[in-house]
C-alpha cells in the first residue's frame, strides 16, 4: 500500500511532464522578428541565464537535499531550485541592454508586473501556495515532540488513560517553520525580479520590437512563475506525502481527523501534476493564450 | 488595437530632455490623446525606455503636476487630470494640438529640430513646397 502511495505521484508526475513538454512548444507563442539581431541577442541572452539559474539551482538542490537532517534538505531543496531560476532570470533580464541612439522613442503603454504573470499557471500557483500554508497552520497546530524532544516533529496521542502512540516524521514546527520562510523568500524574490522584468528598458528602443519586446518579458514572468510553482507544489507534494501515512496511523481518529487524512491522500496526485506542469512550464517558458501568426 | 503613443527624445535638440517629455506629455494632454484618467507609465519605466536619468523623467512630471494637467498618487501611479473648464481648448483647437503633437514626434523620429520643424510649417502654411532646401533635416 505504501509502496503504491509513493509509486503514484511518480508515475502522475512523470505522465503530466511527458505531455506537457510535449504540446508545449506547439503551443507556445511565437517571437515575432526573431531573425533580427537584437530580438536573437535578447532571446539568447535571457535563455542563456535562465538554463544557467536553472543548472545552478540544481546542483544547489543537490547540495541542500544531501546536507540537511531528518528530511529537512530535501523539503528545502526544490526552494533552492526555484531561487536558482529566479537569480538566473534576473541576470538575463539585466543583460538585456537598449540599443540608445541619438533619437529614441518609448510608448506610453504602461507596462505591470502583474500582466506578465500567465493566467492560469498564476492562479493555480496562487492557490496552491495559500493550501502549502494552510496545511503547514494546520499541520503545525496538531504536532507533538518526537522521542528526543525535538519540537513538532511527531503526530502523537492517547486513546486511553493507559495507552499512548507517537508518528513521525510529521510536517509540524520543525519542517514547517523553514519551510514556510523559505517559501516566503522565494516568492518575495520572483516578485521583485517579475517587477524589474517590467521596468527594464525594450529591446531596441524605436517600437519596431515592441512585439518581440513583449513576448520575451511574458516568458520571463511565465519562468518566474513556474519558478514559484516548483518552490510550492514539490514541498506540499512532499508535506502531503509524508503526512498522509502518518495521519492514515492515527489510533482513534475524530471525524475532523478522518476528513483531514482523506484530503491529504487526495491532494498528492493534484499537487504533483501541478508540479509536473509548473516543471514543463520552467523548461519550456511562454504565454500560448496569444499566438502571434507570421505570415508565410 | 491601435498603436500606442510614443514620446521622442532627440540628443541634439537643444531644448533640454525633461522639457521635451513635458512639451509632448502637455500636448498630447491638451488635444485629448491623453484623456482624464489615463495613466503615465512609471517613471523608472520611461526613464529606462527614453535612455534619460530617473530624475529627468520625474522633474517632467513634477512640471506637469504644477501645471494641473497630471496628479501623482502613492500606490496609483500618474494620471491625468481633467483640465480646468476654462482651459478647455475647442474641438479645432483639439485636432490641431493632436495633429501638432503628431508632427512635432514624427519630425523628432527624423532628427528634426524645432527651427527645422517650424521652418517646414511656415513653408506649409505659405504653400511651398515641402522638403525645400533648408525646411527639413532630411
Amino acid at each position: 500500500m505504501l509502496g503504491l502511495v509513493l509509486l503514484l505521484p511518480v508515475g502522475v508526475l512523470a505522465v503530466v511532464l511527458a505531455v506537457s513538454l510535449a504540446l508545449r512548444p506547439a503551443a507556445r507563442e511565437a517571437l515575432p522578428g526573431a531573425d533580427h539581431p537584437l530580438v536573437r541577442r535578447a532571446a539568447r541572452r535571457t535563455g542563456a541565464c535562465r538554463w544557467a539559474g536553472l543548472a545552478l539551482g540544481a546542483v544547489a538542490a543537490l547540495v541542500v537535499a544531501s546536507a540537511g537532517t531528518l528530511g529537512r534538505g530535501p523539503l528545502l531543496a526544490p526552494a533552492v531550485l526555484g531561487l536558482g531560476v529566479v537569480l538566473g532570470v534576473l541576470v538575463g533580464e539585466l543583460a538585456v541592454r537598449p540599443r540608445h541612439g541619438r533619437v529614441r522613442s518609448a510608448s506610453l503603454a504602461v507596462r505591470r508586473a502583474r500582466d506578465l504573470v500567465p493566467r492560469p499557471t498564476g492562479l493555480a500557483v496562487g492557490v496552491a501556495t495559500a493550501l502549502l500554508l494552510a496545511l503547514l497552520v494546520v499541520t503545525t497546530a496538531v504536532a507533538s515532540p518526537d522521542d528526543l524532544g525535538r519540537t513538532g516533529r511527531a503526530l502523537a496521542g492517547s486513546c486511553t488513560p493507559t495507552s499512548s502512540w507517537s508518528r513521525t516524521p510529521w510536517p509540524g514546527a520543525f519542517y514547517s517553520a523553514p519551510l514556510a520562510a523559505a517559501v516566503l523568500v522565494g516568492t518575495g524574490a520572483a516578485a521583485a525580479v517579475l517587477r524589474r522584468v517590467a521596468a527594464r528598458p525594450v529591446v531596441g528602443g524605436d517600437g519596431a520590437l515592441d512585439a518581440a519586446d513583449a513576448v520575451l518579458r511574458r516568458r520571463a514572468g511565465s519562468a518566474l512563475t513556474a519558478a514559484v510553482g516548483v518552490l510550492v507544489t514539490a514541498p506540499l507534494a512532499g508535506v502531503l506525502a509524508v503526512a498522509a501515512p502518518v495521519a492514515a496511523g492515527h489510533e482513534c481518529p475524530t471525524p475532523a481527523f478522518r476528513g483531514l487524512t482523506a484530503a491529504l491522500v487526495l491532494g498528492l496526485p493534484v499537487a504533483v501534476g501541478l508540479l509536473a506542469w509548473c516543471l514543463a512550464v520552467l523548461l519550456v517558458p511562454g504565454d500560448t493564450r496569444r499566438r502571434v501568426r507570421v505570415p508565410a | 488595437m491601435s498603436d500606442p503613443l510614443r514620446l521622442v527624445v532627440a540628443d541634439d535638440d537643444p531644448t533640454p530632455p525633461y522639457e521635451q517629455v513635458r512639451a509632448q506629455l502637455a500636448g498630447l494632454v491638451a488635444s485629448g490623446l491623453l484623456p482624464p484618467g489615463t495613466r503615465l507609465p512609471p517613471l523608472r519605466q520611461l526613464a529606462a525606455d527614453l535612455g534619460l536619468a530617473v530624475g529627468t523623467v520625474a522633474r517632467a512630471y513634477r512640471e506637469l503636476e504644477a501645471a494641473g494637467l497630471v496628479a501623482s498618487r502613492r500606490g496609483a501611479g500618474t494620471r491625468v487630470t481633467a483640465p480646468p473648464a476654462d482651459a478647455l481648448p475647442t474641438r479645432t483647437g483639439r485636432r490641431l494640438d493632436a495633429l501638432a503633437a503628431r508632427l512635432v514626434a514624427d519630425a523628432r523620429g527624423l532628427g528634426a529640430d524645432d527651427a527645422e520643424v517650424l521652418a517646414a510649417v511656415r513653408a506649409a502654411l505659405a504653400g511651398r513646397p515641402a522638403g525645400g532646401p533648408g525646411t527639413t533635416a532630411t
